[in-house]
């Protein structure tokens, strides 16, 4: 019991655990659309550069968040810019990603500015959650949940098949600007927690997880918001304990877990006879 | 239903319709055939306002927007997608819906019709990885009539399914016809247009014959349409196209 009630003794838990269980239902929410539109590049490629904007933001003064969000959507501008070019989706993204990451490492190595710390950056640090890092959460988590909730049948439809959903009425490339529009939210809010290396992990796992074990693309999303909450949540306890960042713990605890419903689940697709 | 006026489209410098001119009539069941690269697709591309012509238009005669369905050629990448067969059928109405993360039961009960209607029922809480081409192309057709549509278009509805599972999508698709449904298919099949499809359009950047199967499939149409030596034979009064012996490719 003492496990569970010894963190809160301090008041950075508590404002890490709001921010954290709002980032771990977001992440797990659109991490199956993530994860059906082949895009988990999409998601590291722009958390990797946000690191530039991050870096060039505080420097010049700015707001944290400002620079990272600037970077977000920068970096998915010139991904599509560089795609449209004709090259390959995750040359474009490799380019874009470490050139914006290069950036960010060479401002953090040469800055004497202590809010750049590259450990924190890289993998999170929940000590420095204070009570506006809770605010810009709660905003944009309420902001992405709305969006998330009234596009979700259209979202869904353009993901499964772009032309056939417009085709059938669904504004679906409009449907790219939403769906890049909350992958950003989610890079750019989890930064504090989880570090920009880590954010796609978080995307990933929960749904990866739910996909093995249900049929129901509905069922799957709502398993992979719960899982990614949970994952959070226990994560952040471990990482309060056994001192480690917490952007490692939280990974760590959902690569746990879907390896054990890997070695144990038989997955829907192999279950083909059942149905016949 | 729908009429095509002097329609024409260009990608840059290169023409891929010229001089459309033809009118689709409801309840009719229309073939489009012609080869890789003659504008099957950009033509239906058009007609589902995807692209819009350089030179020409089409007219409805209703006075409602035209509501289209639309079945895509099969797509592995849309078959491994981790969803159930009824979730799909259902985003065909995605866009009429209330804007909410669940649908009515009334579009529920319409789905359950859909599925009743094309014998797949049983299969509604199936993935879509986990069902044979012909049930996949049913479901395909299934998200397609949720959206009521007046016309159906389906792209290359017969490729890569086994000669069964092409009878069984005709059968669906005349009662769909006959319950006043127009059907338009682009297809490189000519024997299957000529056994089952009242209306061929030969198209290779125009129009090179429209007219019923006996009527256009002769050697010259399918020699312009296809740039290759074709021999057409008859069995019981129905055009039968083969190789020629010794035929050659035309540019």
């Amino acid at each position: 019991m003492t496990y569970l009630t010894e963190p809160f003794q301090y008041d950075f838990f508590s404002r890490a655990l709001i921010v954290t269980i709002l980032i771990g239902a977001l992440a797990g929410a659109i991490g199956p659309f993530v994860l059906v539109r082949r895009m988990a590049y999409i998601g590291q490629g722009m958390s990797q550069s946000i690191l530039g904007g991050v870096a060039i933001g505080v420097t010049w003064g700015l707001d944290l968040y400002l620079g990272a969000a600037v970077a977000a959507v920068l970096s998915a501008a010139l991904i599509y810019f560089v795609r449209d070019r004709g090259i390959p989706v995750d040359t474009a993204i490799g380019i874009v990603a470490s050139t914006m990451f290069a950036i960010g490492v060479a401002v953090v190595s040469s800055s004497r500015d202590r809010r750049l710390n590259s450990t924190n950056l890289l993998f999170g640090n929940v000590l420095g959650v204070d009570t506006g890092d809770i605010i810009l959460v709660a905003v944009v988590f309420v902001a992405a949940a709305m969006i998330f909730f009234f596009n979700y049948k259209a979202l869904l439809a353009a993901t499964h098949n772009a032309a056939v959903a417009a085709a059938h009425g669904v504004r679906a490339r409009l449907m790219e600007v939403v769906f890049s529009a909350l992958l950003a939210m989610v890079v750019v809010t989890a930064l504090r927690v989880l570090g920009v290396l880590l954010v796609a992990a978080t995307l990933l796992i929960p749904a990866a997880t739910a996909t093995m074990t249900f049929r129901s693309f509905n069922h799957i999303v709502v398993a992979s918001t719960i899982l990614g909450t949970s994952f959070a949540v226990i994560g952040l306890f471990i990482s309060f304990h056994r001192n480690i960042a917490s952007g490692p713990a939280i990974v760590l605890v959902g690569a746990a877990v879907f390896i054990l419903n890997l070695l144990t689940t038989r997955s829907p697709r192999q279950s083909r006879l059942d149905v016949r | 239903m729908i009429g095509i006026r002097d329609l024409g489209h260009s990608y840059g410098d290169t023409v891929v319709l010229h001089d459309i001119t033809t009118d689709i009539d409801q309840g009719e069941l229309v073939g489009i055939i012609g080869p890789s690269g003659a504008g099957k697709t950009t033509l239906l591309r058009i007609i589902l306002g995807e692209l819009t012509p350089t030179f020409g238009a089409i007219e409805s005669t209703s006075r409602e927007p035209l509501a289209v369905g639309y079945v895509p050629q099969l797509d592995a990448g849309e078959r491994t997608f981790p969803i159930t067969v009824e979730e799909m059928v259902l985003l065909g109405s995605a866009a009429f819906s209330r804007r909410r993360p669940w649908f009515d039961r009334s579009e529920k009960r319409t789905a359950a019709a859909v599925l009743e209607r094309l014998e797949i029922t049983a299969y509604r809480n199936a993935r879509l990885s986990e069902l044979s081409g012909g049930q996949f192309q049913r479901a395909l057709i299934g998200r397609a009539l949720m959206s009521q549509p007046a016309l159906l278009l389906l792209d290359e509805p017969t490729s890569g399914i086994d000669l069964r599972t092409r009878q069984q999508v005709l059968n669906l698709l005349e009662d769909l016809r006959q319950d006043g449904l127009t059907v338009v298919i682009t297809t490189h099949d000519l024997n299957w247009v000529a056994a089952h499809l009242p209306r061929i359009i030969c198209l290779n950047h125009t129009i090179i014959a429209d007219g019923s199967p006996s009527e256009v499939l002769t050697g010259p149409v399918v020699q312009a349409t296809y740039g290759a030596d074709m021999d057409v034979i008859f069995h019981n009064g129905r055009p039968i196209v083969i190789d020629a012996v010794g035929g050659t490719a035309r540019s």
